[in-house]
């Protein structure tokens, strides 16, 4: 196991190393490729989009900083919007990828919540994607593990426009206070050790 | 909330945050949307943490193991694409097309149809339809690199589609992949990958753009951006103005 964190690992991958490009994907890669193989179902494919986003990793390493959350966010970021660029037939670089470096500007530094959020667990994901009203988790995830717009959220569960954004909207802020929420109560709760 | 900013674009632009922030929203309206969060550090404040709640999502999925050899196939290429970066700095002129054969075999092929269709039903109706109306071109692919290498290319003109067929291509390494090449002057510009030695595939192309065509071994899965090796194949193109 290399012992550096993921920043380090990312500044030694600018300096084209590529024994941390491998740590970096001996840490992740189960989890990149899970979420490949979720939005696409095919190993096959989904393991090129894995190898294509520590690529771009490898390539664009030094472009990182801190507005992109953390390096796990960072390359799961780009995972998915490869992966809806095979699902959706978009080839070329990726419109999502544009998106990520336009908003980072806008969002300057990152807020305290962010740090507590390297720090959070499939479990408690998965427990707070349970705690949103089914409608809500539905359309959040249509659009993330499915790339689908709000107009085709909307056309393909027969809802309006206006309630599809809303859907996306008020799940996300759902999804948001029930993490904090688990992330406070981890902290302040005593810690069985795992 | 800044007083040039009207309510009512406020309670709209605001509504578009979750897609927003779950890259949900059509081009139009994200450009629309990030230029009100210039001046909105309401909606600006409230992205933050939808979208923190939107970078959770991929940890609910599943852990998966890939197969043993993507680590090596990552390692592999990543010393290949810096070892490359070093030759690009150096002043040197990138090898020439002038090793691409010239072979025109225009319109002989029809035996060889019946085969190469099977890939694609829809294919192989369209192709008994231009057929009919003699409007195929088939070109042979020669060996390059490669002697025992052979195949074809078939264009669909009308419809913009090449299809091509390869037989005995040299075994591939673990990790490699065949990648063809569309190639105009001097810039090659990948159509795509393959990994079968006897293979045939169809690719959406306007060749009338190009002169020649090439394949070569890349590295896999997904090819280099420009080719690296000595083509295996190739062929030249017709010229499609004023031929018929
Ligand atoms: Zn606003």
């Amino acid at each position: 196991m290399d012992r550096r964190d993921d920043r380090e690992l990312l500044q030694a991958i600018a300096r084209q190393d590529a024994d941390a490009l491998v740590a970096l994907f001996d840490r992740y890669n189960r989890l990149a490729f899970g979420l490949a193989y979720r939005i696409l179902g095919d190993a096959f494919v989904a393991e090129e989009v894995v190898q294509d986003a520590f690529m771009s990793i490898w390539r664009n390493a030094a472009s990182y900083n801190l507005s992109r959350g953390t390096v796990r966010t960072w390359l799961l970021s780009i995972v998915r919007n490869r992966a809806i660029d095979q699902l959706r037939g978009r080839f070329g670089r990726s419109q999502s990828d544009i998106d990520l470096d336009t908003v980072a500007p806008i969002l300057a530094a990152p807020d305290l919540w962010d740090d507590v959020l390297t720090e959070i667990q499939a479990v408690d994901v998965r427990a707070a994607l349970k705690g949103l009203p089914e409608e809500q988790r539905v359309a959040i995830e249509l659009a993330y593990f499915e790339g689908l717009t709000h107009a085709e959220i909307a056309e393909r569960l027969g809802i309006p426009l206006g309630t599809a954004k809303s859907r996306l909207r008020l799940g996300l802020q759902k999804l948001h206070d029930l993490l904090v929420m688990t992330q406070v109560r981890s902290e302040s709760g005593a810690s069985d050790g795992t | 909330m800044p007083a040039t900013v009207p309510d009512q674009d406020h309670a709209h632009y605001r509504e578009l945050l979750g897609a927003y922030a779950l890259a949900a929203l059509p081009a139009e309206e994200r450009t629309a949307l990030e230029r009100h969060l210039a001046t909105c550090p309401t909606c600006r404040l409230e992205l933050r943490s939808l979208l923190a709640a939107a970078r959770a999502l991929p940890l609910s999925v599943d852990e998966r193991i890939p197969s043993p050899s993507l680590r090596e196939r990552i390692r592999s290429a990543a010393l290949e694409e810096r070892e490359r970066a070093a030759h690009a700095a150096e002043p040197e002129s990138p090898p020439s097309t002038s090793r691409i054969a010239v072979l025109h075999e225009r319109r002989s092929l029809v035996p060889w149809l019946a085969a190469a269709v099977l890939l694609l039903f829809s294919v192989a109706m369209l192709v008994w339809n231009l057929q009919l109306r003699q409007e195929i071109e088939s070109i042979a692919l020669k060996p390059a690199a490669a002697p025992q290498a052979h195949g074809k290319v078939i264009y669909l003109r009308e419809w913009n589609i090449v299809l091509i067929t390869v037989e005995d291509l040299p075994p591939l390494q673990p990790g490699q992949v065949y990648q063809v090449w569309l190639i105009e002057g001097n810039q090659p510009v990948s159509a795509g990958v393959f990994t079968q030695p006897d293979g045939r595939f169809a690719v959406a192309a306007d060749i009338a753009d190009y002169s020649a065509i090439a394949i070569t071994i890349e590295q896999g899965p997904l090819g280099s951006p420009a080719p690296t090796s000595e083509p295996i194949v190739m062929a030249e193109l017709p010229r499609q103005s004023g031929t018929s």
